[in-house]
């Protein structure tokens, strides 16, 4: 029953003589959380920027909810309801961590609601509340008045979450949460994601290197190297497959 | 609480007050001190006090580095001088000013769909240059490199209009006392109300004890007529401008700004189409510059000549912004005042100190300035003395609070 809701057909980006990513078929079905995994310069964040359409694809498409978006500007895809954070912070440092949420969810008006010079950003009311509620999601609710370069790395990576999710996104693409995340910290980080499944069940692609992130958040696993996917399965299949343990503990002879 | 609109428009006074209070002191002026020398000054002043605003959209608020902005500025003088000179109103070739200025920055703005940051501001230094270049070589159009003069338009020599300039001060004093009056709740608010009230009556005062002297006498005298009401106009026009501006960057396109400066690409995967919003910048930017260009013609200039579209203006807003503080609104306009005052009193400050040849100097004086600025105060005047004060405050809040403090 459940539906894919993002799918890509042979998607290929070629940077020259490079294949960053290479033919890669990927179905993520509504409402899952679904791992792409894979050593350095596996591709995974390449294949992310195709999705969001940062980078277009040389070849192949991208389908979200039976809408072919392949080339699409990243603006049109969060219209379409896809929300992402980014493996390098992506925050906007000298605001204030509501303002980071509050011009996200801003952008839900519209041109029309943007461009109004009659009305007030800061004291809208509605905006403030769905940007509270993001952050209490997440976790934040007690730092919103704070400039967001102050926060701790962990709380840097909430706070790009919250910034995606500020539009209620239908798919989430988190790149690396727990990126340069202290080994203590990873946990509030991991629960702060948890909290967002089960407020809004938004489908998840997620891209990680922890194995304890991945085995509390996904359901699914993708495994790439050097562009292709080499593994497909649910989380356990994956745990146990030799391929992917040769590919991260190295190749033996 | 007061009635919804009532209470918008008195909390939006609140907020302006101080724009409020500059413009009513900055319209005594011509009363306290009448002087037909320092307010044809003072009015050119506010003309690159408003190019200076103009300029603060596009760098300070949005980030976007432009090396053009002498195009809508200059293109917005020769504008108005084209209108008049075929033969339609004052207002309409004000209008056609703001147009032009925008459609200029439009179309220079077009350009950051492909290139950004110093690319940007290399191809809009090329395209205002070319303007510039192909405009001083149409004699018939821009009068080559000696220019044109762009007439005082007729209605601003009416003495009648005085009046009508003064009504509205008149009105923006009620409004500075009436604020004073009912935002006092605490004890030094109404001290400082009082205070404010009597320095208000006092300058009043001397300017009617002056009128037999004054050049409100003289208001058959066409110049002073001429002089008086272009000095209200401009004043009239930058601080609504300033207002506007300020009230734009309170509204959802002032937050989309200051998020494109801080995060572009962000703002472009949370849903918004930056390049798109980026020109609504250039043509807002633009038509304030064309305004400017507008004021500079026909009220403080006069002469107009293909200079004003050269790199010579992009420099000197470029100066003003850094010197005031890029980013803050108030900054730039701040800094186009210190620096066109000194332009003008150069020398006189040289026969004072007893050197009156350093008007020679002038931009070496100017360059030394900058690189002062730039070393000492690197967020410029207000940016450095607002970051001070926030600091000031910290302190002071943290001190109380810490020593026990409570109310």
């Amino acid at each position: 029953m459940a539906e894919v809701v993002l799918r890509t057909e042979g998607l290929t980006k070629r940077f020259g003589e490079k294949v960053a990513v290479s033919n890669v078929d990927l179905s993520v079905k509504a409402g899952t959380c679904h791992a792409v995994v894979g050593p350095n310069g596996a591709g995974k964040s390449t294949l992310f920027n195709l999705i969001c359409g940062v980078v277009k694809p040389t070849s192949g498409r991208v389908v979200v909810e039976g809408k072919e978006t392949t080339g699409l500007p990243p603006h049109k895809l969060a219209a379409l309801g896809v929300g992402r954070s980014f493996q390098v912070l992506s925050i906007f440092a000298n605001l204030t961590v509501l303002e980071n949420v509050r011009i996200a969810a801003q952008s839900a008006g519209g041109a029309r609601a943007n461009l109004n010079p009659f009305s007030f950003a800061y004291s809208n009311r509605k905006l403030i509340d769905v940007s509270e509620e993001v952050l209490g999601v997440v976790g934040l609710a007690d730092k919103s008045p704070l400039p967001a370069s102050i926060l701790t790395p962990s709380d840097k990576r909430k706070l790009d979450m919250a910034i995606a999710l500020a539009r209620k996104p239908t798919i989430l693409l988190l790149d690396e949460p727990t990126g340069g995340v202290s080994i203590e910290d990873i946990p509030s980080v991991i629960e702060a994601v948890k909290n967002v499944r089960r407020k809004w069940n938004p489908t998840l692609l997620l891209i990680e290197h922890k194995m304890e992130a991945i085995k509390s958040l996904a359901d699914y696993v993708t495994v790439m190297d050097r562009g292709a996917v080499i593994a497909e399965g649910t989380t356990n299949e994956i745990e146990q497959d030799e391929h992917v343990q040769e590919v991260y503990l190295g190749r033996t002879a | 609480m007061a009635g919804g609109r009532a209470g918008a428009a008195l909390s939006e006074l609140a907020r302006n007050r101080w724009l409020l209070v500059t413009f009513v002191l900055m319209s005594l002026v011509p009363l306290v001190y009448p002087s037909l020398y320092w307010l044809t000054v003072i009015c050119f002043l506010f003309t690159m006090g408003l190019f200076a605003l103009s300029y603060d959209l596009v760098l300070g608020r949005t980030g976007v580095l432009s090396f053009g902005h002498a195009a809508p500025f200059g293109l917005g003088a020769y504008a108005v001088y084209w209108v008049i000179q075929g033969g339609y109103p004052f207002w309409l070739a004000v209008i056609a000013a703001m147009l032009l200025g925008a459609v200029t920055n439009v179309a220079m703005g077009t350009a950051l769909r492909r290139v950004k940051g110093v690319y940007f501001a290399m191809f809009t230094l090329a395209f205002a240059e070319i303007i510039y270049l192909y405009l001083e070589k149409q004699t018939s159009l821009t009068g080559g490199s000696s220019g044109v003069f762009s007439p005082r338009p007729d209605f601003l020599q009416d003495p009648n209009l005085v009046y009508v300039f003064t009504g509205i001060l008149a009105v923006a004093a009620v409004c500075v006392g009436c604020y004073l009056l009912f935002s006092s709740r605490t004890k030094g608010a109404r001290v400082r109300a009082v205070a404010g009230i009597v320095i208000l009556a006092c300058l009043v005062g001397y300017a009617v004890y002056n009128l037999d002297s004054s050049v409100l006498s003289q208001l058959q005298s066409p110049i002073t007529a001429f002089t008086l009401n272009a000095y209200f106009l401009a004043a009239l026009l930058m601080f609504a401008s300033y207002y506007l501006v300020s009230r734009l960057s309170r509204s959802p396109l002032g937050a989309i700004m200051t998020a494109i400066r801080e995060n572009d690409e962000r703002m472009d995967m949370v849903g918004y189409d930056t390049f798109r919003y980026r020109l609504v910048i250039m043509a807002v930017a633009g038509l304030f510059a064309g305004l400017a260009g507008a004021m500079f013609a026909s009220l403080a200039s006069f002469i107009v000549t293909p200079d004003v579209m050269s790199s010579t203006y992009t420099l000197n807003v470029l100066l003003y912004s850094i010197l005031g503080g890029i980013g803050t609104l108030v900054g730039p306009v701040i800094g186009a005042f210190i620096v066109e005052f000194l332009h003008f009193n150069i020398g006189n400050i040289g026969s004072f100190i007893g050197v009156p040849s350093i008007a020679n100097w002038w931009m070496l004086i100017i360059g030394v300035f900058y690189v002062a600025v730039v070393l000492l105060l690197p967020y410029g005047i207000v940016g450095t003395a607002m970051m001070k004060g926030r600091r000031t405050i910290d302190v002071l809040r943290r001190t109380l609070g810490g020593g026990g403090g409570h109310g």
